[in-house]
Parts: C-alpha cells; structure tokens; sequence
C-alpha cells in the first residue's frame, strides 16, 4: 500500500458521536490510514450508497471498501439496513462488518444469520480496542480477498 | 287386651308396654257404664246391638233390644229427631242431640251422639249437664279464645290453653303433653291445683302412647273417662252384622278404656280424665291431657268447647312456630351480619368464628362449636376432644355425600367419636368446602342430661297389679333409656341456618383469597417490572461507561511519558471506578437474571455439583491452599446452573474471606431434616416437612452475629472495597436462588473464628421434575 494510492473508504454508522470519536482515535492509534465516512442511521447509509441527498454531489459518497454498521441505531437500525443491502444486486458484494456492546450469543448468531460477514463487539479498554481494529484492518486489507469496487458513474 | 287380661297376675310378670302397640284397643267389645250405647242399623234405625247397661238404664235385657224398634227405648219425638238429623249430611255439626229415654224412673233427656262407621249409625246416650250451655259461657270461650290468640309464644299459647280448659272444666290438672319427632312425649304447659303432683317438663317414651292409640287421638279427637274405676259394661252381641266382625268402637265416645292405661292412671292416683288432641296438618302434634283425682263427668258441650280451644290452639301453633322460624331466621341474619363484619375486618377467620362463638351456639341452640382448618381444631363451649372432632371429620370426608351431616345420636353413626355421649350426642357438621376437611361443627349434649327427674322421690310408688312399670317415673327412666346418646333433634330450620352460615364464611374465605390473589398477582407484577427495569438499565448504563472507560484509556494513552503522577492518578482513579461501576452492573444484571431465567427442576447430585465448583475455583484454591471436604451431600430437585452457584459463591466467600493465619478448610455438609412444626409452611402443598439442609463452614475472619441477616442484602458489604474485591451482590444472589427454590439461607459466624453458612431446600417428590422454578 503505498501513499500515492488513495486510502480506501470505510463507511460507518455510528450514532452515537463518542462512538464516532472514539473508532476514530482507534484508527489513527492504530496507524490505519482509511478514509472513515460516517453516517448516524440506517436511512442515511442508504441515502450515501444510492448517492441520494447530501451524497448526491459528486465526490461526496466515494464507494466504500468496508461497511462497519452498529446493530442498534435510531430510526431504520442496523438488522434492516443488512436487509436491503443483501436484496440489492448492486450492493450484496459490500463486506459488512458489525459493530455492537452485546456478546450474547443469541445476537451474534442472529447478526451472522442476517448475512453480516464479522461481527465486532466493542472493547471498553482502548488498548484491546486498537488491538482488534489493527487485526480486522490486517485480516480485510491484507489477508483476505475482496470484490472489485465498481466506482459508481 | 280385654281377653287376655283376664290373668292379671300371669300378665304382670311380662307387662311389657311395647305389646300396647298390638292391642285392639278400638274393639274393647265394652264400654264405660255412663252412657248407653246402640248400634243401629238404617233406615229402620233397629238395633243390632246394645251395651248390657241399658237394663241398668231402662229395664230392659239387651236381648229385648235387639231388632225392637228404637221407639222402644226413645221417645217418639227424639226418634224422628234422629231420623232427620241423619237425614242431613253433617252429623257432628249436630252433635248432641236432646234424646229422652224411657227409664224406669220416667222419661229423662239424655245428650245424644251419632256417628256412621262401618255401616252402622251409632247413637250413644250422655247424661246432659246441669244446665244448657248459657250464653255466659259462649263468652267466655270467645274470651279464651282471644286470650290465646295474644300469646306471643308456643310455650305461652299453650299455658294460656291449659288454663282456660282448666277453666271450663274445672279438673285438677291440665297439661299441654308434645309429642317429639321420635313420638316421645313431654309435659310443656301445666295447669292444675295444689292438691295434685306437677307433671311438669316430665318425659315419656313413645311406648307410653302407642301407635294405635295415637291413631284413635287422631281420628277422634276428645276423649273422656270419666271414672278410672268404672266397670265396663259389655256389647251385646259384639258383632257387626255389616262386617261379620266384632264391633270397631273407634269413633264412640263410650269406647272402654285399655287396662294398661287404667292402671297407669290409678298409679297416678288419677280417677278422672279427659284429652282433646292437638292436630297439626293430619299429625298429632300433642294432647291437652285432663287429670282429676276423684272422677269427673265433663258434658259433651263443654268438650266441645275444650276441642274448639285446642283447634284455636292449633292454628296458633302454626303461626307461632313460623313466627319462631321467622324470628329465627332474622336472628340468623343478625348474627350473619355481626359476623361478616367481624369476619371481614379479621385476617383470621377462625378467629372471628370463635370470637363469636356465643352467637353460634345460641343460633343453632347448640352447647359446643368447632372448626377444623388449617390450624386444626378449635372448639368452643362443649365439644367433641379434638381429636375425637379430627376423627369425625376425617370420616365425613371420605363419606360419599358431602353436604350437610346431621344426627341426634353421634353413636349410632360414628361411634368412634362417641366416647362421652352425656356430653355431645347430636352433631351438625357442615363442610366448608368439597374437597377439604375444613368443617364448622355445633355439638348438642345427650337429651336426658338437660332434664332431671321432677318428681318426688320419697313419695311411695303404689304397683299395681300389671307391675311396677306403669309410673310416671318407670315411664321417665324408660324414656331415658330410649334417649341415651341421643341430643335434642336439630330442627330443618336450624341446619338451614348452619347452611347460611357456612355460605358466609366460604363468601368470606373466598374474597379474602380474592383479595390475596389479587395482592400476590400485583406484587408478582411489580416484581417482575423492578426485574425487567433492572436489568434495562443496566444494559444502558454500559454505554456511557463504556464511553468513560474509553476516553480515560486514549486520555491515558495521550499523557506524555514525562507527565505528572498527578495526572495519571486521575485518569487511574476514573478507570478503576469504571471498573468498579461496571461490575456492579453486572452484579445487578445478574441478581436481575436470577428472576428471569425459569428452567425446569431435574434431581441433581450436589455432591457433582459441587466438584464442578472446585474444578472452577481450582486457581485460587491452589493459590490460597485450601482444603474443602464434603459430608453426604444429596441428590436434590433444584435449577443446577443456580445451585451450582450458590455453592460458587457461598466457597469464594469462604476462600475471599480466609483468616490471614491459618490455611483456609472449608465443610460442605449435607442433612435431610425432618421439619420442626415452625418450619412447615402451612398451605404450600408441598412436602415441605422434610427439608434437605446444606452447610457451608469456614475458618476464615467469620463476621459479627449482628449482621447475619444484612450480609444477604443486595450490595452490602461489611467491607471496604479496598479491604475485599467485590460488590456485595454475591450472598444476596443466593438468597434469591434458594429463595426462589421455595427454600431458606441462613448465615452465623463469630468475628475471627468462621462462618457457617446454611441453605435449606425442600425436599420435593420427583413428580416435581419438570416444575420451574420462578
């Protein structure tokens, strides 16, 4: 990865404007460069992958390489959003990986059977916390193989 | 018995006055020797038989009479009288009628009486009294008759009877004689004069008026005798041509007297009597029975107007004893009243029964009052022992009909519970329920303990020759004896109000379940909204720590390597009381949880448990080398996750808490207890008289006696948290799960020395596998 490439976009929904702080400062501790997009709900991460609204103007909604989606948002919350993200041609490829406080089984289970591809449980301890981010960043980024981002017309 | 009396002395040996109930009392062949009697046939009104008394009479031999034409013996006149009276339909309205005979003497007038019966037209001769009836003595029995109709009770109405048939008659003694549902007799109302014995409230058995005497009361209501010592003067011949039989002499006034009764009489020093029934509804209901000691002659007219009061009697009867059963019932309701306001203010409701336990005993005249419940027996006044009623109830329960039991005579039904009959014969046991042993009870004593021989008993008896049997006090003993074990009966209107009350009650029981329902259904709602809230709140309390806990880290983090230790004891301080914060959530998440989760009960082995425990806890018993030792520890029906805890954290304790001078040894200890009264949960259904009882005991610090019950609340601590890690939620935590095992936790400890703790579950069937514990 070198620095002329531009960084590759991940978009979060993240209510919560700590939660929004804190990943950020997670991603720079963890020397990750990436181009964090954020949006508060479910009905504003489909208005930027559409490029509806605000994210119509060209530029504004570069495509995103990674999702990071909080399960528990207001209005259209994270489960939904998986949903229709799933049901769309265009968009069933995007990984998806989700962020959420509950280790319970019963919500890890039904997060993966929804189709997320990771399921992430926030550390309260910012150490552990950089540590997951910098393994997850590695695994997506690295290890694994992801589709071909078609850059939208 | 006119035949086979003619032994006296064989019969008195084996007077037995149950044989009265065979006697043919209403063919005597005889009759008393006042008056005269013809059997006539009609139309011709020829005699086809005469008693012999009428060559006394008249001169002339009975055989002369018979087939003679009756103008013969009566004047012409008073044949045609006859004739035309018996021409018209009511013969007893007509009753007597002015017949003159032709005596020796000259003619004299006689009363006559008519009456049909088994085709023969009988006409019996009377002599008249002094006077015609004047019109003074129509006032004076319009008088009696008002007088009686202002009595306001039965036992008044009859005194009232008593007296102005004494009035009229002028006998010694008149007495107002009931019979019982069981045909005994009791003397209720008396009037008479000094010079003869009170036969009040005296009794008598039923076989001193036997049925077939009960019936001639019955169909011929006024009966007269008017001298004991009479000779009977025979029917001749005593053959009904009609019938071919001897003549039935039931509905003649004439009718010769049983030598039983006689003797009774003379034994009585009685030599004139007279007895006008009391008919209520076609049963005999009593007599108003005459005595006088010299014989006494009481005109037909004047026994007609005894009948008339003894009619008026019984229409007051009637109205008095519904007016007693109204009266009756309204003191029910009364009483229903005070007790339901008693009831109703009262947790107890066997308490409010028995508090007012005079009012139950005077609403069904009863002597004792019982209540078998949950709280076992309790009695008032003069019951049944308690364990003679438990018995009783017990046999009620299994006994097919599960209403009302009633009896007079507890002996005959159930002589288990019989053992003092003087004390209580007669029972009302009115069950509470269907399915239950929850029975009010009211007990009445024996008959005859409730009434002493009146008479007197130096007075010399005179026997007769028919035995020492026919006496009033013969007859008192006799009715005694019949009514051994027995109670006065209880009366219809009497189980009824039993039956109010025990509707009552059960109204009262069942609102008071209601109520309590109503009180366990909000509480387990509350409950169950304080769980859910709990643990709500403390998901959403994790957020914001969270955020804490991650601002302190990157604030951490930020602080340049050469910062002040100022600084970072701040930023320690805020993460150790997150820390702190975030498991006290936890705790209170889970002490939540402990309500919430519901899983089936299966028989556990705790000793298994109990090595898993050990097995968790391995680290820090190595760490702290501790021992643990484990007595008979049993299999019990539980939530294994939960008691699987509670041992967790009852052992961590014990580790935590180690004395710092000596190694921690720690017993765990089980015992099936069978439980002492105080411990049985009444109610609960369950086998809850045996418990299975475990035992935690420690060496460590142990703790002051004076918090043994503080420890188990939630977040209590006798710590500070820099002494011992945690939050206190442990211990309560057990509470909850033993608690919700339907069991109980207990803790004892002495500063420096050690703790024991202790946790009793109940000893559950296996049928129980499968229950949730809640």
């Amino acid at each position: 990865m070198s620095r002329d490439v531009a960084p590759p976009t991940v978009l979060v929904a993240e209510d919560h404007n700590h939660d929004k702080f804190i990943l950020q400062e997670v991603f720079s501790r963890a020397g990750i460069r990436a181009d964090l997009r954020f949006v508060s709900d479910g009905e504003q991460m489909l208005d930027y992958l559409y490029g509806r609204g605000p994210f119509g103007v060209p530029g504004a909604a570069p495509v995103p390489t990674l999702v990071l989606l909080d399960l528990n948002m207001p209005r259209l919350d994270g489960r939904k959003v998986i949903r229709i993200l799933r049901a769309d041609e265009s968009l069933r490829h995007l990984p998806v990986i989700a962020l959420s406080t509950s280790e319970s089984p019963k919500h890890i289970t039904e997060a993966y059977a929804i189709g997320i591809n990771a399921y992430l449980v926030k550390p309260a301890n910012i150490p552990d916390y950089v540590a997951k981010v910098s393994s997850l960043w590695q695994f997506w980024m690295s290890t694994a193989s992801l589709p071909t981002v078609e850059v939208r017309p | 018995m006119g035949d086979r009396i003619q032994s006296n002395q064989a019969l008195a040996a084996v007077v037995d006055l149950t044989s009265c109930d065979r006697e043919p009392i209403h063919v005597p062949g005889q009759i008393q020797p006042h008056g005269l009697l013809l059997a006539l046939v009609e139309p011709a009104l020829t005699p086809v038989a005469v008693s012999a008394n009428v060559e006394a009479f008249a001169g002339v031999a009975p055989g002369a009479v018979i087939g003679a034409p009756l103008s013969m013996l009566i004047g012409e006149a008073s044949v045609a009288r006859i004739a035309a009276v018996l021409a018209g339909d009511d013969l007893a309205a007509v009753n007597p009628i002015a017949v003159s005979l032709r005596m020796s003497a000259g003619d004299r007038e006689f009363n006559g009486i008519l009456h049909r019966h088994d085709g023969l037209t009988f006409l019996e001769l009377e002599p008249r009294g002094e006077d015609s009836p004047s019109s003074s003595f129509f006032r004076e029995i319009r008088m009696a008759i008002r007088r009686l109709q202002t009595a306001t009770d039965l036992k008044a109405a009859c005194g009232i009877a008593a007296q102005e048939v004494r009035r009229i008659t002028g006998f010694d003694r008149v007495k107002i004689y009931r019979f019982g549902t069981d045909w005994s007799g009791q003397v209720i109302a008396e009037e008479r004069s000094d010079t003869i014995p009170s036969l009040y409230d005296f009794h008598f058995p039923a076989s001193d008026i036997p049925a077939q005497s009960r019936a001639l009361y019955t169909a011929n209501p006024v009966r007269i005798i008017p001298d004991i010592g009479y000779r009977p003067s025979p029917l001749v011949p005593n053959r009904n041509p009609v019938t071919g039989g001897p003549i039935d002499l039931s509905f003649a006034v004439l009718r010769s007297v049983s030598p039983v009764h006689i003797e009774y009489m003379v034994n009585m020093a009685v030599y004139g009597a007279m007895s006008v029934s009391i008919v209520r509804d076609g049963r005999l209901w009593g007599l108003v029975s005459c005595h006088n000691t010299l014989p006494r002659f009481v005109p037909f007219e004047i026994r007609q107007a005894c009948e008339l009061i003894a009619q008026v009697l019984t229409w007051q009867i009637g109205v008095l004893e519904e007016a007693e059963i109204i009266r009756h019932s309204a003191r029910v309701r009364a009483v229903q009243q005070r007790l339901l306001h008693g009831l109703g203010g009262k947790k107890d409701v066997h308490a409010g029964l028995i508090g007012s336990g005079d009012e139950m005993l005077a609403l069904m005249n009863a002597t004792g009052f019982a209540l078998s419940g949950f709280e076992g027996v309790t009695t008032y006044g003069q019951t049944l022992s308690e364990h003679e009623i438990s018995d009783l109830v017990g046999w009620l329960a299994c006994s097919e009909s599960r209403d009302v039991f009633e009896t007079d005579c507890l002996a005959d039904v159930h002589p288990a519970s019989a053992s003092d009959p003087e004390r209580v014969s007669g029972v009302v046991a009115v069950p509470l329920g269907r399915a239950s042993t929850f029975f009010m009870l009211w007990f009445r004593p024996e008959v005859a303990q409730t009434v002493t021989w009146g008479g007197d008993p130096h007075k010399p008896v005179r026997i007769g020759p028919l035995g020492g049997r026919l006496q009033t006090r013969a007859s008192f003993d006799a009715w005694r004896e019949v009514v051994r074990g027995r109670s006065r009966p209880w009366q219809p209107h009497e189980v009824v109000a039993a039956i109010e009350i025990r509707d009552l009650v059960v109204d009262v029981i069942l609102s008071k379940a209601e109520e309590l329902e109503g009180v366990n259904r909000q509480l387990a709602r509350s409950n169950d909204e304080l769980e859910s809230f709990a643990y709500v709140a403390s998901h959403d309390l994790k957020e914001p720590l969270r955020h804490i806990e991650a601002f302190a880290g990157l604030l951490k983090e930020s602080l340049p390597a050469d910062s002040e230790d100022r600084l970072g004891a701040m930023v320690g301080g805020i993460e150790t009381s997150s820390r702190r914060l975030r498991a006290l959530i936890n705790d209170l998440a889970e002490y939540s949880r402990v309500g919430r989760q519901a899983r089936p009960l299966a028989p556990v082995p705790l000793d298994e448990v109990l090595s898993d425990v050990l097995v968790d806890l391995r680290p820090v018993l190595e760490e702290t080398e501790a021992t643990v030792s484990a007595v008979a520890l049993p299999v019990v029906l539980c939530d294994r996750s939960q008691i699987r805890q509670v041992l967790q954290n009852l052992i961590s304790n014990a580790l935590k808490y180690r004395h710092p001078g000596r190694l921690p040894a720690i017993a765990v200890r089980g015992a099936v207890e069978a439980g002492a009264a105080a411990e049985i949960d009444r109610g609960s259904g369950h086998d809850q008289a045996r418990r299975v009882r475990i035992t935690v005991e420690d060496n460590g610090i142990g703790f002051d006696e004076k918090y043994c019950e503080q420890i188990f609340e939630p977040f209590q601590r006798l710590h500070g948290p820099d002494e011992y890690e945690g939050t206190g939620i442990g211990l309560a935590i057990c509470r909850k799960i033993v608690q919700r095992h339907g069991g109980s936790i207990s803790a004892s400890g002495r500063a420096g020395e050690g703790a024991v703790f202790t946790f009793a579950l109940p000893m559950r069937t296996l049928d129980g596998a499968g229950e949730a514990v809640r």
